[in-house]
């Protein structure tokens, strides 16, 4: 076969043409990092995504409309930020934030029911709870209360270790206690799997705990298919028959607000203190055009009543802290739950 | 700095794609009557199985619409480990693994320090089939072949090598941006047919009665693509619901969503080879690209340049049958 010069020449440079060829020419250009582009990226992606406005007081399009005015390109990078704070701060969510060139914007009211409706004094309880002889196992401290009838557990952060391992060492340490006091006050949440290994030694009556959903669609009712989640095995360890009272307030977020939700479905276990601040939705984050970065809930989680606590776990018993008591020296919610746990017929 | 590292590869791959031109012209009279073609009609010679160890360096980005509407880029390496079975034109067939692992920046606020790592990995299987054209480019063509003239040895020659082939190919990608927190690890995948088309270009090929190509040099060209790949990208959430209570490994695809994407890869790999005997190196431009379409919020974009070099060492040569070429005028 005789191939000429001309067409081989011709082979050889489209072949090297091709070679030369990249990937812009099948990719469109990328957004620009303009404010408005910023702006209306972020109003449209928590449009799409965003999981919870069934359960925010929020019209999101009159948020779109009083606000998208005040942008406009050549903007300031920290009056554009303002501007995207107020958006967020909308939705009362304290899993939605936006991390910008030197500030971080996260939801104020969140910031206020933590630390102005608190429900918890922390030298209160350290100093007259646990006490300067008290154990540290992992991220737990712990110590015993009421003559030694009750096990004062405060878990500070569900960031901080709990593991199964752990928690055995807690409870073989103290066999002849009459009950547990699980303190999670201002535990801002953490590692969901610190949850699991919590529950791995509470009872399991095949119980539903909750049921979750993730978003599935740009609608704001697009959601998958829901997947019911149920107390998980304990395994080779042997459950807590005793009362068992978990403090909150609104200072739990997050895992703690989970972990709240999940232990009001064990008959031992009795929730005291206030509701819980919230976040049961998964957070999930992404870019802007202009670099910044956002997160937001993309997941929602029903109780098994039917209701989402997205803003709140009640509690069982709704407690506050007295601050007379607190003056003497007292946490009165710790208190009553003592009494609680020697007076109970479980025990 | 990407940008002028990118045009730096561009300029690189203009310069060889004159230059291939240009030494076919060295050896082109001009007077196209003096040429000879030569027709290689059986195959023959020895199958060799090789194995290629190598690596490379180079720029890759990627973009990801389902967490960012921006592209990531940065530096990038690769290593990789193939095994090559030759039998001198007949199928060759090689089984490939790339690697490459990435640290990339935000290109749009690189000071943030919000970078990213991206890991991905090609497993390629590949036959391709000798198209027997060979396009003689020097004067002299006149060859001695034969048992009974075996240390005849014809004047150098350059010639032209096409072939095809067809095979499959897995690409896989993991990116890892820790500040997008549930969202911050995404995986796509990749898995298809894949076609290609190769020209090589021998230089100073000797013809000798039982291993005719035993040039010492070798420019190659190919391209290959997926006609039809499918692709498993996060679903619309992006992230697990690892709320749900299940084994890890159950709830690490349990989002993931699956689709047939038309044209999903596609790769161009332009070099030049030293040959000596059944050894080569093997430095190359690899460009690939991978999209998996679909469009909105789950598509995924990536695409590398890759300046590779890989050493190929025959572990096995056995001969096979006598050559048989017949020249043509």
């Amino acid at each position: 076969m005789h191939i000429k010069n001309n067409t081989c020449r011709l082979i050889l440079i489209a072949t090297s043409l091709l070679l030369a060829s990249c990937e812009k020419m099948f990719m469109s250009a990328d957004m620009e990092p303009t404010p408005t582009a910023t702006f209306d990226y972020l109003w449209t992606q928590i449009d799409e995504r965003y999981s919870l406005f069934d359960v925010k007081d929020v019209d999101w399009n009159q948020m779109r409309d009083s606000l998208r005015p005040q942008v406009f390109d050549g903007m300031s990078n920290d009056s554009l930020f303002a501007v995207l704070k107020k958006l967020i701060n909308s939705l009362n969510d304290g899993h939605v934030d936006i991390w910008g060139n030197n500030d971080v914007a996260s939801s104020e009211e969140i910031f206020l029911q933590r630390y102005g409706n608190g429900n918890f004094d922390l030298n209160t309880v350290v100093l007259n709870y646990l006490r300067a002889n008290h154990h540290t196992t992992g991220g737990m401290s712990y110590n015993t209360v009421s003559n030694g009838d009750v096990l004062y557990i405060r878990y500070y952060s569900f960031s901080n270790s709990a593991s199964e391992a752990q928690i055995d060492a807690i409870l073989q340490r103290y066999p002849y206690v009459k009950g547990f006091i699980f303190d999670i006050r201002q535990n801002g949440g953490g590692a969901i799997q610190n949850e699991w290994n919590l529950m791995a030694f509470l009872p399991n009556e095949g119980q539903l705990l909750y049921t979750t959903q993730l978003k599935a669609g740009p609608a704001h009712n697009d959601f998958g298919i829901p997947q019911q989640v149920f107390a998980p095995s304990n395994g080779n360890h042997t459950p807590i028959s005793k009362p068992f009272v978990l403090l909150t307030d609104r200072g739990c977020y997050s895992a703690a607000s989970s972990f709240a939700l999940c232990l009001k479905s064990y008959s031992n276990v009795i929730v005291m203190g206030d509701t819980t601040g919230g976040g049961l939705a998964i957070p999930a984050g992404g870019a802007l055009p202009n670099g910044w970065h956002y997160r937001f809930g993309v997941s929602r989680t029903i109780a098994p009543d039917g209701v989402n606590y997205e803003n709140g776990v009640p509690p069982d018993q709704l407690l506050r802290l007295d601050p007379a008591a607190v003056a003497n020296g007292h946490d009165n919610i710790i208190d009553s739950a003592a009494r609680l746990i020697v007076t109970s017929d479980l025990n | 700095m990407k940008n002028k590292l990118q045009n730096n590869a561009c300029l690189i791959v203009c310069v060889v794609t004159l230059i291939i031109p240009s030494l076919l012209s060295a050896q082109d009279p001009t007077d196209t009557s003096r040429l000879k073609t030569v027709v290689l009609t059986h195959a023959s010679g020895f199958k060799t199985t090789s194995v290629r160890l190598g690596g490379g360096m180079g720029y890759g980005m990627y973009r990801d619409l389902g967490t960012a509407p921006m592209r990531f880029k940065g530096l990038m390496i690769q290593p990789s480990v193939g095994i090559e079975w030759s039998g001198m034109r007949k199928w060759t067939t090689t089984i490939d693994n790339n690697s490459t692992v990435g640290v990339f920046e935000d290109a749009v606020e690189p000071k943030l320090n919000f970078g990213s790592f991206d890991i991905s990995n090609t497993l390629r299987f590949k036959m391709r089939k000798h198209i027997s054209s060979v396009w003689s480019l020097e004067e002299e063509s006149k060859l001695h072949l034969g048992h009974e003239d075996k240390h005849s040895i014809d004047p150098k020659k350059h010639y032209v090598s096409f072939s095809a082939g067809f095979g499959a190919a897995n690409f896989i990608d993991i990116t890892v941006n820790p500040e997008y927190e549930n969202a911050s690890t995404g995986i796509s995948e990749f898995f298809g047919p894949e076609l290609m088309l190769r020209a090589d270009l021998f230089l100073n090929t000797i013809f000798d009665w039982w291993n005719y190509d035993k040039a010492d040099k070798q420019i190659h060209t190919e391209i290959g693509f997926m006609p039809l790949a499918a692709v498993m990208r996060p679903g619309y959430a992006y992230i697990d619901n690892y709320t749900a209570s299940q084994p890890v490994l159950a709830a690490l695809f349990d989002q993931y969503e699956w689709h047939l994407k038309p044209f999903a890869g596609l790769y161009t790999d332009i070099g030049v080879d030293f040959i000596s005997t059944f050894s080569r190196v093997s430095i190359s431009y690899i460009w690939s690209y991978y999209s998996s379409g679909n469009g909105g919020a789950s598509r995924f974009d990536h695409a590398s340049h890759l300046f590779a070099i890989d050493f190929i060492i025959p572990i096995k040569t056995k001969r096979a049958c006598i050559s048989k070429i017949t020249p043509v005028d």
